[in-house]
């Protein structure tokens, strides 16, 4: 449970912090560092034990539960009550949820004052529901959402919760896809509503934030630009997003959490954009032109985030792959939106190419990447980007056992060299550390 | 200079507070037709009955929910209320198919007239992307439209809350050919809210 410090103290793992522990105690016997820095330098991090990580999550999982009885319970209906007494009761609840937390703020208990904080977020969205319940209203749901997200945000902001941030960001992704199924427009709200999410999570130094609302910006150009699906300029302007939410990271120092966010959250974009891009008939789909200025914008923002992420010092192969990625995806797009070669014979063979080898090259660079500087968040993502590509070359030659067999034994032998490296490179470490 | 940074009591209080202008803006905001709008009545039809989170309700139609701004089809089983398109409208692009889906209008906010009609009920006339002076205007937004001119329209009055296990009641009672009409209030900006709902002009509520 956030607590009102917390971002002032980095939260590492209780295995983390015991090591840190037992390693600095070594450096003080050692006189490499004086009791007093050893204490400074233990008192900028904290961890959260598994047992206070189980009893957040079931006291969250009571309030959530809490919540929808509430709103079952309304949702009954009962003619008994008046309609100003609902409203009196939806209303009131969410007051007496934040009186109750700021109660406990005041008593000192700011677990209990959190989670109250949280319910009454929850009782918000209820609130919302139930209006439209007491009168009658079947209107437009997305605002709903949005409504709900900008005031769970505020919410964690004003309280400083990453839980009630977090809702609010999984609010905001879940509005963006209610909006692209209502409307066939791009909300532009979105273009505030989401650098407020950002500020949020940059103000709750929140990691957790970023991961879930940062591949809303994707989801925003896929359902802004359906009816551009035609074009180059969609897969090519998401794949370009995930580029930039990339490129973003690298603004952050090297471990820094919350540039894994955004680069985690950058790479799940690259990869669900790369997975239909290596299908021909994809390619063969493609029409020239047509592109709207949402999609140019929103590719041209993109390139340009990933492009001024060169100017950051300390490149990782990971970094130079999602760099070269960019510009190949960016030449790619042009070159099929100009319509200059759609009549090459090749350009559809060419593309499908070009995709499954900069799936392969982002595959190998991040798996360097992991033995290079020891994350395995990189190995995850480099295997994940394999994985595909593997997945979705083998669907084009099922029909051929041999081709198949070797493709799965080739496959086979490269994870197993994957797996002996990792092993390599914990042992390197091991050695260095003894 | 020191920066003032409230207590945290405090803060919880103005995170409540912010969440309770919210609803308190909706709740006004969605009220509005309801205090300041022009009753009419429209003839209703349950389209059948839906349950979630926060209630069961009947999904009612108008008159007003399925328009056509081009020839209605004969052979058809959807009642499509024709209805004038009065500029400003969109224009019809000639190279579309006739029934491909309108991309452009989903999700526009439209006006549609009303005028009595013989036994005194409310009905669509015209249809128009602004507001008709001097006429009443009803305010929808487009869910699906073909280039044909058909047009599906949500007014926010499309859906009504009962207690659980009333609504069945009440699609009975529509299947028995029993007339159900809805009230409803329509504020000057042409948002509308179900007042009540009548069946043989006798409320529900």
């Amino acid at each position: 449970m956030d607590v009102l410090d917390a971002t002032a103290r980095r939260r590492i793992s209780s295995r983390q912090l015991s090591w840190l522990e037992r390693e600095s105690r070594a450096w003080q016997e050692s006189s490499l560092i004086d009791p007093a820095a050893r204490a400074a330098i233990l008192d900028r991090y904290t961890a959260i034990s598994a047992e206070r990580r189980a009893i957040t999550a079931m006291t969250l999982l009571a309030a959530g539960m809490g919540a929808v009885g509430l709103l079952l319970l309304i949702g009954y209906n009962w003619d008994q009550i008046p309609r100003l007494a609902k409203l009196a009761i939806v209303i009131g609840a969410v007051a007496a949820a934040f009186a109750a937390s700021a109660f406990a703020y005041a008593r000192q208990r700011p677990g209990v004052a959190e989670t109250l904080a949280f319910f009454g977020t929850l009782l918000f969205g209820n609130a919302i529901w139930l209006v439209a319940q007491v009168l009658h209203i079947e209107g437009r749901y997305p605002d709903a959402f949005l409504w709900w997200g900008v005031g769970a945000l505020a919410c964690a902001w004003l309280v400083r919760s990453e839980w009630i941030g977090a809702l609010g960001a999984a609010i905001v992704l879940v509005w963006v896809g209610a909006e692209g199924d209502f409307t066939a427009h791009p909300s532009p709200v979105f273009v505030l509503l989401w650098p407020l999410a950002i500020g949020v999570a940059y103000s709750l130094r929140s990691s957790l934030m970023i991961r879930v609302c940062a591949p809303a910006a994707a989801l925003w150009i896929f359902f802004g630009g359906t009816d551009n699906s035609h074009t180059a300029f969609w897969l090519g302007g998401i794949a370009l997003v995930g580029c930039g939410l990339y490129g973003l990271g690298r603004w952050h120092e090297a471990e820094s959490r919350l540039r894994r966010a955004w680069e985690s959250s950058g790479l799940l974009v690259l990869l669900l954009a790369f997975i239909p891009l290596m299908f021909s008939e994809i390619h063969r789909g493609l029409a020239a032109g047509g592109v709207t200025p949402l999609l140019t914008a929103g590719a041209v923002v993109s390139a340009v985030a990933a492009g001024i992420a060169v100017l950051r010092p300390s490149r990782t192969p990971a970094d130079r792959a999602v760099l070269g990625t960019a510009v190949a995806v960016a030449v790619w797009a042009v070159a099929s939106w100009s319509g200059l070669f759609r009549q090459t014979s090749g350009f559809t063979l060419s593309a499908t190419v070009l995709f499954s080898v900069l799936t392969l090259v982002m595959a190998v660079a991040l798996i360097r990447t992991a033995l290079l500087t020891d994350r395995a968040m990189d190995l995850g993502a480099g295997v994940a980007f394999a994985l595909a590509f593997l997945a979705v070359r083998w669907a084009s030659i099922i029909q051929n056992l041999f081709w198949s067999g070797l493709l799965l034994l080739a496959a086979a032998g490269s994870l197993l060299a994957v797996v002996r490296l990792w092993r390599g490179r914990a042992h390197a470490v091991a050695g260095r550390a003894s | 200079m020191t920066r003032f940074q409230p207590a945290a009591p405090t803060r919880a209080i103005c995170a409540g507070a912010i969440c309770l202008s919210i609803v308190g803006g909706m709740l006004v905001g969605h009220a509005w037709p309801l205090w300041t709008g022009r009753d009419v009545i429209m003839t209703a039809t349950v389209d059948g009955t839906r349950v979630w989170a926060p209630g069961e309700y009947v999904r009612l139609s108008t008159a007003a929910a399925v328009l056509t701004t081009g020839q209605p089809a004969a052979d058809d089983a959807i009642e499509r209320t024709p209805v004038r398109a009065v500029d400003p409208w969109v224009t019809p692009n000639p190279a579309e198919r006739p029934n491909s889906i309108n991309r452009q209008l989903r999700g526009k906010i439209i006006y549609v007239q009303l005028a009595p009609g013989a036994a005194g009920e409310h009905v669509p006339v015209s249809v128009s992307l602004r507001p008709v002076k001097d006429a009443l205007n009803l305010r929808g937004v487009v869910t699906w439209a073909l280039t044909s001119g058909e047009l599906r329209v949500q007014y926010g009055i499309d859906a009504f809350y009962l207690q659980e296990g009333k609504a069945a009641e009440l699609e009975r009672v529509f299947r028995e050919k029993r007339r159900v009409q809805v009230q409803v209030a329509i504020a000057s900006s042409g948002r509308a809210r179900i007042r009540n709902l009548l069946v043989e002009g006798v409320p529900v509520q």
